[in-house]
């Protein structure tokens, strides 16, 4: 859109009679901000007083002014003299001192913040991280106003338009306020249950640092409460069951309250809620749009169905959006201990808020609960009720989360041959393959191998260095690696089907390294005719996936295990000649075997004459045993034992296999040379004739 | 293969949610009629017992597929009995199967042969999650029966039942109806945690209900710990033999 008030020129001019509007160092330093402010847009702006231009923003414009960088001076300039011609107009004015904080955004932030309570807000920014922090104040709702903020920028045609919020967390988002202490136990003083008071219910009135608040409606039932929604415009109240109303509980929200968090994918307390006889019977949270990744993501029937329209660039975005909540968290010194997908909500949109957030592990209170599937092996089978969590076992459930959501659904550890989620992490088997790392034949059947070998490989060797070599990678590192995958989905660089059909192909040099067949066609998916599950299939190669006389499509499982049967002429048993040793006979050339695996094991054997090693089928290990030794061919016949002619005197070798033979046949030992009996033996021919 | 079997393989595999099954094992001998004669008097139970039943394993199938979680994770199999066992109901995803109608059969309480004929579908469809490499927890058998066992096949069907609840490779569910129930036999089929409890005055809806939630409650649970089970008094019997679980 170009010009903003389209929608309504005249509710926007009742808009910016009562706004503030506050203007930022990059809309200045914008080449088209000058025609923003005073072509037909610009004057809807009119209406307001002035502009507020913060003292850091001039300062910082002054910084720029002498920077490195040409283009960078020349936009500084351009806006410092924007900025001069605004304030001889009398329609721009500075404010605030050299007192202020050294960061104009956070300068721009505090003060919509505390202006937004009396006016309306107008930002004038390019910068859409701030977009997002100061839109973020308004969905807070940690302080309410019926006022609005908007954020605006220039564009190119010089008008002014919304300016999109960004997805992901400046560094300078993070929380500078408070943090929480790191301590190195559980706190001590034992936890009670805190008896006494009504249980509220729908009608109930409970008290809240911002007023009475009644309960609405019933909106959810958890394991330790309920979820009401209430009067107060976007605030839920969660209702403790009793025997989840305890001391700790209570002095762990009063200790998120003290701090603040401004990212809106986490719904931090904003105070808590007490009944009549000023018992604490609940909480009270912003109220957070979504509905369970357990169900929207994790159940691949359910997200083809909700949400058709996605593709894996908003499966990357959730991931990413997870990985610096969980980051945000761990900068604010808090440990989630139980992030798991029921308590992660997602919207159409693809937008993603972590709720139940008084399950959190701040300081010394811990978060007794966890679901196996994200529970590190380190953990597995403990009890996690006094066990203080730390960011490595927060980092283990993170990588599981992002694994499942990247392979809707499914856990990493799930392999063909496992079964319990728990034993699993505890056996810590990897089945997918990554570079020379060959997986094992364990992937699980359906389409997740697909989806793996389509993952890029800086996401591939993250994930093995967290579920094979037993490393973790913090958020800040998830996020990283996530923001490339979302860059390659963005330039085309790998697939953006959530259920790709194809695997990646196998380049010719990828092929030739790993000797693999390089991939010549296009690769089909082709559903087995023995079993159904789908595999991929060169569209070139038939002869590779297509077998026998029916021409049955079998996936390389099963064109291993079936085939035709032959007849073994060593131990005269059936064996199989399976479709996939069919065709690669045929392809190189050979004919069928005529000896079963077991016949055709070659034994290796060594000479005890010249040592020579040779080997040779098992079944004809007998051929080269004489009296008891291994003699190769050649000694076999060239060595034996010395004895004399008894009719030429000559000295001749008795060869072993001689000796051999004639012991078989039962034969006395010669008498006479080899070539005396051949001349006996055809004299005694002529004189029969 | 048929392209329905191709299609319901990739349904198996596709579905990536750990699965729990759970095999109800079920009297159908004609005492499950309701119908008792005492000499001349005929006394008629209405609904009878074996309505009761059917009510409730439709509604247990209904609870299960409005819980999109238990929908994906629950796969229920069906095995009644009398003197012999069949199998009413096999493994399948419980998304896309309607609750069967048991009907009455003949006269004989195998407890055996029934809990042979379980044991050995839970087996086989574990094998089938191992080969497709799908996850799935301990497998669940319930048992349901009002009378006292015509046979010896009970003894060695129980000691394979202990024997896999010990390697916690098992959780049984084994539930008495009425007077005649013959718990000492039921026990064998048991835990010392979990003991067979009695059905109050056929309360099979309750106790259906209770199990649909108890499924639901499988896939939250902390690691170290037991599955949170909702309390029994809903459908157990405050008299019966042993304490509710």
């Amino acid at each position: 859109m170009t010009a903003v008030p389209s929608t309504a020129r005249k509710d926007w001019t009742d808009v910016v009679s009562n706004a503030l509007v506050f203007v930022d160092t990059s809309f200045l330093m914008h080449p088209r901000a000058r025609d923003a402010l005073y072509g037909t847009d610009g004057r809807l702006l009119y209406a307001t007083k002035r502009l507020i231009v913060p003292d850091s923003v001039v300062r910082e414009l002054l910084k720029k002014y002498n920077d490195k960088n040409k283009s960078t001076r020349d936009a500084a300039e351009m806006g410092l003299r924007l900025l001069e011609d605004l304030r001889q107009a009398n329609y721009a004015v500075r404010r605030g001192s050299d007192r202020d904080g050294r960061f104009a955004d956070a300068v721009i932030l505090s003060k919509i913040q505390e202006f937004w309570v009396r006016h309306n807000v107008i930002l004038l920014t390019q910068d859409r991280a701030l977009a997002r922090d100061a839109r973020a104040i308004e969905t807070s709702r940690s302080v309410q106003s019926r006022h609005r903020i908007f954020v605006l920028c220039a564009n190119d045609s010089g008008g002014l338009s919304h300016l999109k919020s960004a997805t992901e967390v400046p560094a300078n988002a993070m929380p500078r306020k408070r943090t929480f202490r790191s301590v190195t136990s559980p706190v001590i003083h034992p936890d009670e249950m805190i008896g006494g008071g009504i249980v509220p219910g729908i009608g109930s009135q409970l008290r809240s640092r911002f007023g009475m608040v009644t309960l609405i409606d019933e909106m959810a039932r958890g394991g330790e409460g309920v979820i009401f929604e209430t009067d107060y415009a976007g605030i839920v109240a969660k209702v403790f069951h009793p025997n989840a109303r305890t001391v700790h509980r209570i002095e762990k929200i009063e200790r998120m309250l003290a701090a603040t968090s401004s990212l809106p994918a986490v719904t931090w307390p904003v105070s808590l809620a007490t009944g009549a006889d000023n018992e604490v019977q609940g909480v009270f949270l912003p109220h957070a749009e979504g509905r369970k990744l357990a169900t929207e993501v994790f159940l691949p029937n359910l997200l083809k169905i909700r949400h058709s329209e996605w593709t894996r660039k908003d499966l990357v975005s959730l991931a990413i959006q997870l990985a610096e909540a969980v980051q945000y968290l761990h900068a604010l010194g808090v440990i989630v201990g139980d992030l798991n997908p029921q308590n992660i909500l997602v919207t159409d949109d693809a937008r993603l808020t972590i709720v139940d957030t008084d399950s959190f592990q701040i300081e010394g209170y811990t978060c007794p609960v966890g679901m196996v599937t994200f529970t590190p092996p380190e953990l597995q089978g403990k009890q996690l009720a006094g066990v203080l969590r730390t960011q490595s076992h927060d980092a283990f459930a993170l990588a599981t989360m992002i694994f499942m959501i990247l392979m809707p659904g499914k856990p990493p550890y799930s392999q063909q041959g496992g079964g319990d989620p728990g034993a699993n992490i505890n056996v810590g088997q990897f089945p997918y393959p990554f570079g020379q790392q060959r997986g094992g034949t364990n992937q699980p059947a359906g389409p997740w191998r697909t989806i793996w070998s389509n993952l890029p490989y800086k996401v591939k060797q993250a994930f093995h260095r967290v579920f094979a070599d037993k490393q973790r990678l913090t958020a800040a590192e998830w996020a990283a690696v996530l923001k490339g995958y979302a860059g390659m989905l963005e330039r085309g660089h790998a697939t953006d089907e959530i259920f790709p059909m194809h695997f990646k192909g196998i380049s010719k040099e990828v092929g030739d390294r790993y000797g693999l067949q390089p991939t010549t066609g296009r690769l089909i998916q082709v559903p087995c005719a023995e079993c159904g599950s789908l595999f991929s299939a060169d569209e070139t190669t038939p002869d590779m996936w297509r077998f026998g006389e029916e021409q049955r499509e079998l996936c390389p499982t099963h064109a291993r295990t079936l085939g035709t049967q032959r007849t073994c002429i060593d131990c005269g048993e059936k064996f199989l000649f399976s479709f996939a040793d069919q065709a690669s006979y045929k392809r190189n050339g050979l004919l069928p075997p005529k000896r079963c695996e077991q016949c055709r094991v070659r034994t290796k054997l060594q000479c005890a004459i010249c040592d020579n090693e040779f080997r040779v089928l098992s079944s004809e290990v007998e051929r080269f045993t004489f009296a008891g030794r291994t003699l190769c061919d050649g000694c076999a016949d060239t060595a034996g034992t010395p004895f004399e002619c008894a009719e030429c005197h000559r000295v001749t070798v008795y060869s072993y296999r001689e000796q051999a033979f004639h012991d078989r046949k039962g034969y006395v030992a010669p008498k006479r040379c080899k070539a005396c009996r051949s001349k006996r033996k055809a004299n005694a021919v002529d004189e029969r004739q | 293969m048929a392209t329905d079997q191709v299609l319901r393989k990739q349904q198996l595999f596709i579905n990536p949610t750990a699965r729990l099954a759970v095999c109800l094992v079920l009297d159908c001998s004609p005492s499950m009629s309701g119908r008792r004669e005492w000499g001349a008097a005929v006394q008629q139970l209405d609904p009878s017992p074996i309505e009761e039943l059917n009510e409730g394993v439709r509604e247990f199938f209904d609870a299960i597929q409005h819980d999109e979680i238990a929908a994906y994770s629950a796969e229920v199999a069906i095995v009644r009995f009398d003197a012999k066992a069949e199998t009413v109901l096999d493994f399948s995803s419980t998304i896309d199967v309607e609750a069967p109608t048991l009907e009455l059969m003949e006269q004989g309480t195998s407890i055996g042969n029934a809990v042979n004929l379980a044991l050995d579908l839970l087996e086989q469809r574990k094998a089938e999650y191992k080969e497709a490499g799908i996850d799935y927890y301990q497998p669940w058998l319930v048992l349901m029966t009002d009378g006292q066992p015509n046979d010896d096949a009970h003894v060695a069907a129980a000691h394979r039942t202990s024997q896999l609840l010990e390697a916690r490779r098992l959780t049984t569910f084994c539930v008495g109806i009425g007077d005649g129930a013959d718990f000492p036999t039921l026990r064998t089929f048991a835990t010392v945690e979990r003991p067979p409890l009695r059905l109050r005055q056929f309360a099979f809806r309750d106790f259906f209900e209770w199990l649909s939630q108890s499924i639901h409650q499988v896939s939250q649970t902390t690691p170290g710990e037991a599955p949170q089970m909702p309390p029994t008094r809903s459908w157990a019997d405050p008299a019966g033999p042993d304490e509710p679980w």
